[in-house]
């Protein structure tokens, strides 16, 4: 059946979650998008890195991570639950997410799918960290429903030196995602020797703050634990012969986790949830 | 004929033993340990015989005579068993049903049984008649000596003993609580005299009046009435060991809840949740509850079902009215009977008062016709060549299991008949076939482990070239063990169990392949008809997973020889959604209803922290078209813990088949399955 997309496979993604319950509103698809802007050391989802599918060896199995979708395809993946997503009357609609590596680095290849989605009234979000291109931004605001973003590291040298970034293009961008009115949740790793130092606490603080005394839509902060659940995508990549630096994780201890919360409310003020999420 | 279906037919001694010799074959621990067990159990229990006439229904007359009375001071009901003394009629026992207690509660014994005895233009002396007047004597007997126990005891509730018992079988039940009797002294009766797996109904139905009326008089309340129903299932709860047919837990009470109904609409009341709740409340593998749902239900009965999961008792199963009532009325059922319907101990549609349908008499193997096929060294040049060849072996395999359902037999049984619609008119036993519906069902195991070894077939043999038919059947018949002549039967495995699961996943292709299957087999059904008159009814869950595939060797699915087939309709490697996705593509009409149940492994937390989410996805399940749907709610750490220290886990209850158990009292291997099947989950959750 022709849905009016075109034919190539220009979509390159690692894993399609159905049944996602943690990734917005409802029950959710969450598509994990390979490639990524940033090279955040303790990121959990290393496989989506590269822009290009690896192959990897893991418990006796071996595979390639990474798969070529067309947006056709990829629709007919999401909408498989679209009974599960609910209608617009429910309380909590549930829809996509996209996730990655960076979503929004492929977000030209996804204008298609996402215009139709949208046309049918699929509640659409994405978990970014906003390090992309104007055009891209443009595209998942007019498409978009709700905006996770991620806070990571605010200072500009080390976020150059550490992640790769330039926080002037956060800045930017967030800016642009506030003004729009899209829903804004914030997600913030809280992860230790990285982003947790007093310095960027402030700094993220900061940033919440002025976001959501000039803006309404900031709905929800999320502070993020360290974990190291992606220990075993790093070894299976890292088998496969290529070289992947596998991160040495020190640690967040909950009482960080309950400080950190009670910063953000106390100079953030009462109007903003925070919540903390363990895995 | 087989030894053992001839020992079920025909001789009582073995056939009695039968229950404990199964329930040992499930504890893998043995053959001296069994015959140790079976004697001591043997030893314990005495069969009555009747000294006028050695008959099933004089056999139970001076069964029900001799009965020990047990009657405990502070109960509010009574019911007991006498575990020491049993039946002695020969003969395979109808089992695995429910008796239409609605009967019995808005009509009354006795007017059943006069109207089986005989009425006008009947002859008394009839055997029909001079059966069930025997069974009804013994009965009495039974109650005018609880009514003298009762009288003689310094029970708490004596009064309200005395009036229930005095009255029992010859009013219509007044009240809530006194049909809540009643139901007891008859399932005590049924076990009593040997009948297994006995179901109850649909309780919110059965009762929902006179629950209302003793409201309305203000004689109860619902805080009273869920009182009521907790004593009610604490009693049925007892004896477990006796009760339980293969393994402990193996018990069947189930209660039928909630339904859609002719109208369009959704029946429920408060007896609903009351049963769901009390259920729950109660934390034990059995009494259990089945939930019928629908479009049409509301949300808050979805929640309170779904957070009743988190007692862990394994219930409620929930059953799809969207997607079972229309396959019964495919079936050539009526609205009436399809809308009515139970189940069978598990999940065996069975309409009450209607059928003598045996639903578990067998168990067929759908691996067994690929294994041939692949023995065979036959070169298939297509891939839909070894398609055809698998369907017609199997459908072959098929007819060959069904001469040996042909040869069962079944013993007499007045009671049953006597709540049974058509036995008095025709003045006919039950096994005789004279009921609406005399049909069989078996369950069905290892279609997805044939499904995914033909996948991987397709994709390694016939797409990708990489080995022959021939090469993968040797690595396999070596149990994909690396020696001199199978140098890389080892590699083939690896690369088997890399290759992504098929059944379970909705994906078109596979769906159709199973649906291609069952529909051959269904062809075979359709044409076959039992000795009684009726056909043969099959589904995808089976208690045979981790029976029958002991003796099979590895397949091409990635199980290994001896290893367990896949359990019901599950997947290792696919999500919740997804597995509902696939279970409602599937075809479940043309006799492929004899309950097709997707086993879910979930934590605790994850529904505990999503309750609303969980209510959706119930939502969307049911808009999906799933058949039947059971959860175990537990983590494999708990598992593997209580696995290493069983001491410190006593009340772990956990979803086997189509009943719970005790995870401590599980044969090791199905220890194991749980374990691997909960990390499977939690990795795909």
């Amino acid at each position: 059946m022709n849905m009016g997309f075109k034919p190539n496979k220009t979509i390159l993604l690692t894993n399609i979650q159905r049944f996602s319950l943690r990734d917005g509103p409802g029950i959710r698809t969450t598509v994990f998008l390979k490639g990524c802007s940033l090279h955040c050391p303790w990121c959990s989802n290393p496989e989506n890195i590269r822009h290009e599918v690896q192959k990897y060896e893991k418990d006796g199995r071996i595979g390639e991570y990474g798969k070529w979708y067309s947006p056709e395809e990829l629709y007919n993946e999401v909408m498989k639950d679209k009974a599960f997503y609910g209608s617009v009357e429910d309380k909590e609609r549930g829809g996509v997410t996209l996730s990655g590596g960076e979503c929004m680095l492929q977000m030209v290849e996804l204008q298609s799918l996402l215009e139709k989605l949208r046309n049918e009234k699929i509640h659409l979000a994405v978990e970014t960290s906003l390090y992309c291109s104007l055009e891209q931004l443009h595209i998942a605001l007019m498409n978009i429903d709700l905006f996770y973003v991620d806070i990571k590291i605010l200072d500009d040298i080390k976020c150059r030196d550490i992640l790769g970034g330039r926080t002037e293009n956060f800045r930017k961008n967030l800016k642009t995602v506030l003004n729009s009115g899209k829903p804004v949740i914030f997600r913030v790793p809280v992860i230790g020797g990285y982003t947790d130092e007093k310095e960027n606490r402030q700094k993220v603080i900061d940033l919440i703050r002025g976001s959501t005394l000039m803006h309404s839509n900031v709905k929800k902060v999320e502070l993020l634990k360290e974990h190291n659940l992606g220990m075993s995508k790093y070894r299976s990549l890292y088998d496969g012969g290529n070289e992947i630096h596998i991160p040495e994780y020190k640690g967040v201890s909950d009482e960080i986790m309950e400080q950190y919360k009670m910063e953000i409310e106390e100079q953030v003020g009462c109007s903003i949830t925070v919540e903390v999420c363990r895995i | 004929m087989s030894l053992k279906t001839k020992i079920k037919n025909d001789m009582w001694q073995v056939n009695y033993v039968i229950p404990f010799v199964k329930k040992h074959q499930f504890d893998e621990k043995g053959k001296a340990d069994m015959l140790r067990y079976v004697m001591s159990a043997y030893k314990n229990i005495k069969a009555v015989k009747s000294k006028e006439k050695r008959t099933v229904g004089y056999d139970t007359k001076a069964l029900l005579k001799s009965v020990d009375i047990t009657l405990d001071k502070s109960n509010y009901f009574v019911y007991f068993l006498d575990e020491h003394k049993t039946i002695a009629a020969p003969g395979n026992i109808l089992s695995n049903f429910t008796l239409d207690y609605d009967r019995i509660i808005h009509g009354t014994f006795t007017a059943l049984v006069e109207k089986a005895v005989g009425g006008e233009g009947v002859k008394a002396a009839d055997e029909y008649g001079q059966e069930t007047k025997a069974v009804a004597d013994g009965i009495e007997s039974l109650r005018t000596r609880i009514l003298k126990s009762v009288r003689a005891s310094n029970n708490t509730y004596k009064e309200k003993q005395i009036e229930y018992f005095e009255n029992i079988l010859t009013r219509p039940a007044q009240h809530f609580d006194e049909a809540l009797q009643r139901i007891l002294f008859f399932n005590q009766i049924m076990w009593q005299t040997r009948h297994r797996l006995n179901g109850l109904g649909r309780l919110d139905v059965i009762l929902g009046d006179l629950y209302a009326a003793d409201v309305e008089a203000g004689l109860l309340t619902r805080d009273l009435a869920s009182d009521f129903v907790f004593d009610f299932l604490l009693n049925l709860s007892r004896y477990p060991q006796y009760k339980s047919d293969a393994l402990e837990g193996d018990i069947g009470q189930i209660i039928i809840l909630g339904g859609n109904q002719q109208d369009g609409t959704y029946f429920y009341n408060d007896l609903t949740e009351i049963f769901l709740t009390d259920q729950a409340k109660l934390k034990k593998p059995d009494p259990k509850t089945f939930l019928r749902v629908g479009k049409n239900m509301p949300d808050g009965l979805l929640k309170l079902a779904v957070s009743c999961l988190t007692a862990k008792t394994g219930s409620p199963l929930f059953s799809n009215d969207e997607v079972v009532v229309p396959a019964l009325l495919d079936f050539g059922m009526s609205k009436e009977d399809a809308y009515s319907y139970c189940v069978s101990a598990c999940w065996e549609p069975y309409i009450v008062g209607k059928s003598l349908d045996q639903n578990n008499v067998m168990v067929f193997d759908f691996f067994k016709a690929l294994d041939l096929i692949l023995e065979s060294n036959h070169v298939y040049d297509t891939f839909d060549k070894l398609l055809n060849a698998y369907i017609q072996e199997n459908e072959r395999c098929f007819s060959e299991f069904l001469k040996s359902v042909d040869e069962l037999k079944w013993a007499k049984d007045p009671l049953v008949s006597i709540f049974m619609d058509n036995c008095s008119e025709k003045r006919k036993d039950v096994s005789e076939g004279v009921v609406k519906y005399n049909n069989y069902g078996v369950t069905t195991v290892a279609l997805s482990n044939v499904v995914d070894s033909l996948c991987n077939v397709k994709k390694l043999v016939y797409e990708n070239k990489k080995y022959t038919l021939t090469q993968l059947n040797k690595a396999r018949t070596a149990d994909f063990v690396n020696s001199g002549t199978e140098p890389k039967a080892e590699e083939m495995y690896k690369e088997i169990i890399s290759l992504q699961k098929s059944y379970g996943h909705d994906d078109a292709d596979v769906e159709n392949l199973v649906n291609c299957i069952t529909a051959s087999v269904a062809k075979k059904a359709e044409a076959y008809k039992n000795a009684l008159g009726g056909t043969i009814k099959f589904g995808l869950s089976s208690p045979g997973y981790n029976i029958l595939s002991k003796g099979m060797p590895a397949d091409l699915s990635g199980k290994k020889k001896g290893k367990p087939y896949n359990t019901h309709i599950s997947c290792t490697d696919a999500g919740y959604t997804e597995v509902v996705g696939f279970a409602g593509n599937l075809n479940y009409n043309h006799q492929r209803f004899n309950g097709n149940v997707i086993d879910f492994f979930m934590t605790e937390t994850l529904i505990d922290d999503n309750l609303d989410k969980f209510v959706l996805f119930m939502k969307g399940a049911i808009a999906s078209g799933f058949f039947q749907m059971q959860m175990n709610l537990i983590d494999s750490k708990t598992l593997i813990d209580a696995k290493a220290h069983p001491e410190k886990y006593k009340g772990l209850i956990v979803r086997v088949w189509g009943f719970s158990a005790y995870f401590n009292e599980l044969p090791e291997s199905y220890k194991d399955l749980l374990i691997e099947r909960a990390l499977a989950a939690e990795k795909v959750a």
